[in-house]
Order: structure tokens, then sequence, then C-alpha cells
């Protein structure tokens, strides 16, 4: 019986601690007026296994200087990259990121 | 240590642990290490629930046992190949005798560190992966409950993990090197013997088909063989059908160990035990 409420207490904990599903992320982008004016980049991912997959990558390129937002698309393999107004991430720390996720990137595409 | 402080302690410990939690993908839920990993600065948490039901031998003065495990691991990574966890157990034990009286006792498990580096990785294609990596670390004892070794066991393995589409694969094999343990164990690997594990898994994605970017979570179908071998003889292997559904930051997870083969000399047999586990991405 003991266990079963640390339990019931532990799940209920990590479970407010755990931050909510998302694809693409920083609270920020949302209500950024020039979010339409940055530049972005197209990454082609192999390894992306699954949807928690994803999100480790989600996060490892969220902690670039310069990434605002990250979108990755599952069925295509692609992550959609929003920099933030005048800083672009070079290559290599793109490739930096998606290798410390734990995935080979293929090519990168900017727009 | 008194009951009571070493309750507070394990309530204390869990909670300590908690907040700074975080998963892994394509894990099965019985097995002992996959090839995946969190990536650096990432943390994954899997507390999970595992209930076993022990029937004993006519010839042995207990006439059954119930055992809840409730294990706590944090993974962390900490170089892009290189990732740790720590896995911390409590223990709940119900016993019956065959002169009709009931034993409870409740405890804390040895600690288990383990240090995994992923020695090779392919990614062959947008979704499909090989993985393999070896792993080492320690069990340490923990508290003075009848549910400690009171010996530091050095563990030693590799995993190999495979996803092609929908199809996954997982296979792992860890031994322990036991320097001390109970006279009269009751589950593999708490005797005095070195102890074997080897796990194969096969995972099957129910849904979705295929991909798309508005996929938010996919159901697994999971069948797994999990083995239990000690140097004293002692051999068990358990099927392990179960289903996993994985979000994009967390999976829940459920399993049934069903016994296929038993084949034990110095501990009870286990008739079924039921797996109940999540994770979470921090």
């Amino acid at each position: 019986m003991r266990l079963a409420c640390i339990l019931v207490v532990s799940i209920w904990l990590v479970s407010g601690c755990a931050s909510p599903d998302r694809r693409s992320s920083t609270p920020a982008a949302v209500s950024d007026p020039t979010a339409a004016a940055n530049s972005s980049a197209t990454l082609t991912v192999h390894g992306l296994a699954c949807p928690l997959c994803a999100h480790n990558i989600d996060k490892q390129l969220l902690r670039v200087e310069g990434v605002r937002t990250v979108d990755v698309d599952l069925g295509t393999g692609t992550v959609k990259l929003n920099f933030e107004s005048g800083k672009q991430p070079s290559d290599k720390e793109l490739a930096a990121a998606v290798e410390a996720g734990g995935f080979t990137l293929n090519k990168v595409e900017r727009h | 240590m008194s009951p009571c402080i070493c309750r507070t302690c394990c309530a204390l410990a869990v909670a300590l642990t908690i907040p700074t939690a975080a998963v892994m993908a394509q894990e099965p839920p019985n097995a002992y290490e996959s090839a995946t990993q969190p990536g650096p600065g990432t943390f994954i948490f899997k507390p999970q629930l595992r209930y076993f039901y022990l029937d004993d031998a006519p010839s042995s003065p207990r006439s059954e046992t119930h055992q809840l495990n409730f294990s706590n691991t944090l993974n962390f990574g900490i170089a892009p190949d290189w990732s740790a966890s720590i896995r911390f157990p409590l223990e709940q034990r119900w016993q019956s005798d065959r002169a009709s009286s009931d034993e409870e006792s409740f405890g804390i498990g040895d600690l288990t560190t383990l240090l995994k580096w992923r020695v090779w990785r392919n990614d062959t294609s947008p979704l499909d992966t090989q993985r393999l990596a070896v792993f080492g670390g320690l069990e340490w004892p923990l508290g003075q409950s009848e549910f400690s070794s009171y010996s530091f066991d050095p563990i030693v393995g590799t995993a190999y993990t495979q996803v092609s589409g929908r199809h996954g694969i997982n296979l792992s094999g860890a031994w322990k090197f036991t320097t001390d343990g109970d006279e009269n164990p009751l589950l593999a690997g708490d005797g005095q013997a070195d102890l074997l594990r080897y796990d194969a898994a096969y995972l099957f994605r129910l849904d979705p088909e295929r991909y798309t970017a508005e996929t938010k979570g996919a159901w697994y179908a999971v069948l797994e063989l999990n083995g239990l071998y000690e140097t004293n003889g002692d051999h068990e292997v358990f099927l392990s059908p179960g289903i996993m559904f994985e979000a994009q930051s967390w999976v829940l997870e459920f399993s049934v160990q069903l016994p296929a083969v038993q084949r034990l000399d110095h501990r009870p047999e286990t008739d079924f035990a039921v797996i109940f586990g999540l994770r979470f991405l921090f």
C-alpha cells in the first residue's frame, strides 16, 4: 500500500514537471511579429525512428544560438528551422546539434 | 536505522529524484538496456511498477509470495555517445506461510549505476537506424532491509537496437558479477550466483501505418523473450507480450511476463509478473 501511494504521488509530480508535447517551440515564437521576416532552413535527417526521437532532436536544436523554432516532420524526415533576426547558425553548428541528438544530418537547405 | 526512518528516506529519495527526471525511444518494457539514449543535457525518467507472484514449491515453508517493485530510473546524456543512469528500487513484499501467518515487508533494493557508450550507429534513411552500445556499472547496497544484497556487484553488457520502418528489434545481454547475496533468494540475481540476463524484443508499430507531419504519437505491439541464467544452474525464460504508446515527450508501457522455461533449484518459480511503466523526456 505504501508503495502504491509513493507511485501515485511520483507520477503526479513527474507529469507536472514534464514539458508539454510540442513539435515547434519557444513561447516567444508565437507572439513575435518579426517571425515572418526571419530566415529559415530545412534539414534532412536520418535515423528519426519515432515520435520521442523527434523530441530529442527538437531539444538539441533549440539550444543552438539563433534557432527560434523547430518543426519535425517524421513523414519526410525533415526538420524545419526558423532563425532569429540577424542570426544564422552555421551548418557545422546545426550538424553538431543533430549529432548530439543521436542522428545523422544528410542535407541543409537554406531559404 | 528504524523502519520509520528508512521509509521516510525512501519517500524523500523519490521526491528528490523526480524534479530532475526524464525517457528513451523504442525501448521494450523488460529489456535491461537498449542502444538508444538521450542527448547531452537531456534527461529521461522512467518510473516502473512491477508485480510478481511466486508460488513456492510444496516443500517450502511459504505458500505464496506477492512482491511489488517500484523502480525509478534516471537516464541522462553526458556526451553525444555517452549516457549514464541511476536506478533506485523500492520493494514491498507480502508472504504467507503454511502456518497461516502473513508477513509484510518494505525496503530499499540495491541502487544500480550504469555508464553507456554508443559504439556504432548507422542511420540508413529518415526513419531507419541501427545502433550498438556497451555498458558497465555497479549495484550498490542501500539501506539495511531484506531487499539489500549488502554487496557491491559489477555489471557489464551490450545492447543492439534496430528500427526498420514499422519494425523494431532490441537485443541485450548483461552479466552481473555477484560478490554476495541472499542465501535463500526469491528472485533471480538476489542470490550468491552470477547472473546472465539476455533479452530479445520485437516491436511492431500498430498505428500510424505511416508517419506524417501531424503524427503526435505511435502505438506499438511488443513481444519479448527475457532470459535469466544463474551460475548455480537456475534458468528461467519468460515470454512477455506488451503494448506501448510513445508520444513526443512521454511513453506509456504495459507488459505481462509469462514463464516459458523454469529450471530452478535455488529459488521459487515466478508464476507471472505484470509491468506498468512510464517514461518522461525532459
